[in-house]
């Protein structure tokens, strides 16, 4: 090095901790409430007429993804189901018990201390629903298809994912999922706390989703 | 790039080890332009740069390299964001964030002669960067990185205090076009630097 009479060494100093500085980077701080990890996000088949629905079918359960020998928490069964319910009533839809309606809603819900989306992300599921085998109105396995992108991570979470499918033109013997709505966020706080945020989220869905009030 | 990338470590590596040389460090305040400020509209505080440069026979021109790390963030808090699929929506509360790492090879020009008291400069700087554009919605995160190509032109003027010594102030505008998955990234910036350089 030549740089004479100037402060090479000054600078050099800098340019060393400058340089550590910046290869660790920077990232914003965390939230801080449990409410703001959650998140909704709806997608539908934009070639589904929806303003042709007018009945819906819902079941009385929520299909429970977990792992071999997990026991499925249903404490939030009810609210999942009452305010999909109520939603839906919103919307001016019908509810019928039985698979003629124009779509079937489809709720399920995956419960994990860690890696909810460890394939990649919410759709992991896109394409295999394990609850319809319970209503199959013709000869179908269980599945769903769809579309799927986005990256993302998963934590100690719960997600609740409702398919809106559309019984009436099967593909093979898969559903299609013209609607899909995920709330997905942290299961801690008390029940209380909890079912509210499920409440008002699952209402977040549909405010969101102006297309299917048509 | 990884041709470009070469080069300028060669360039850089010539004016290290070359007299002649003048060594730089810079922070820099930024203002996202363009669809840059749709990622992160707000300024980013966070900008260093180290440099090396080297006089040719002409002392007004100058070649060299510089390194330098941008650090962008808006927490854009709890909203309906669109996505880049039709209709659908997201609902989450939202920090966007981006580091670059820039590595470009340098082209001054002093419009006077570089020992004056007060010399006015054009700076042109070539060469790629790594970004990694991150947005955290809730528990997940939305990631696009990678390399791509980075510009950036520097109108200033450095003071000198003595032979050896000096201090700079710049306007800088920086490119760095779409790349991947990558919003394409624009802003100016005010540049504020020490110098200093032998013979």
């Amino acid at each position: 090095m030549r740089i004479k009479k100037a402060y090479p060494k000054a600078i050099a100093a800098v340019l060393i901790l400058s340089t550590s500085l910046m290869l660790s980077g920077c990232y914003p701080s965390a939230p801080d409430y449990i409410s703001d990890y959650d998140l909704v996000y709806t997608q539908p088949d934009n070639s589904f007429d929806f303003s042709k629905v007018t009945t819906y079918m819902l079941p009385d359960s929520v299909e429970h993804i977990t792992n071999p020998g997990d026991k499925p928490d249903h404490t939030y069964d009810a609210v999942i189901l009452s305010e999909l319910k109520k939603q839906l009533d919103a919307l001016g839809w019908q509810q019928v018990t039985n698979s003629a309606g124009s779509v079937m809603v489809l709720p399920s819900v995956t419960a994990s201390k860690q890696g909810v989306c460890t394939a990649y992300c919410w759709w992991c599921y896109w394409g295999w629903y394990p609850g319809w085998g319970y209503y199959p109105p013709v000869n179908w396995n269980p599945g769903y298809w769809y579309p799927s992108d986005i990256v993302c991570a998963s934590y100690n979470t719960g997600t609740l994912m409702v398919n809106m499918t559309n019984p009436a033109q099967p593909k093979g013997n898969q559903l299609g999922v013209v609607w899909l709505g995920v709330l997905n966020g942290l299961l801690e706080g008390s029940t209380s706390s909890i079912a509210t945020r499920i409440q008002t989220n699952i209402g977040q869905m549909f405010k969101q989703s102006p297309y299917l009030n048509q | 790039m990884k041709y470009l990338l070469t080069i300028i470590a060669a360039l850089t590596f010539y004016t290290a080890v070359n007299a002649q040389q003048v060594a730089e460090f810079s922070y820099q305040v930024s203002f996202p332009t363009g669809s840059f400020k749709d990622f992160v509209s707000k300024t980013g505080w966070v900008g260093f740069s180290g440099a090396y440069l080297h006089r040719l026979k002409n002392p007004q021109l100058s070649l060299g390299g510089a390194f330098t790390w941008f650090y962008f963030q808006d927490k854009k808090g709890h909203g309906t964001y669109p996505t880049d699929k039709e209709n659908a929506a997201l609902t989450s509360n939202r920090s966007n964030y981006t580091n670059i790492y820039q590595l470009v090879a340098l082209v001054q020009y002093d419009f006077k002669n570089p020992k004056e008291h007060m010399v006015p400069y054009a700076r042109i700087g070539v060469g790629g960067a790594y970004q990694d554009q991150r947005s955290d919605n809730g528990l997940y995160i939305i990631q696009a990185d990678g390399v791509q190509f980075a510009a950036h032109a520097d109108l200033g003027l450095r003071f000198n205090r003595d032979e050896n010594h000096g201090v700079y102030i710049a306007a800088t505008y920086n490119t760095l076009p779409a790349a991947q998955a990558m919003t394409a990234t624009t802003f100016f910036g005010i540049k504020l630097g020490i110098s200093g350089w032998g013979h």
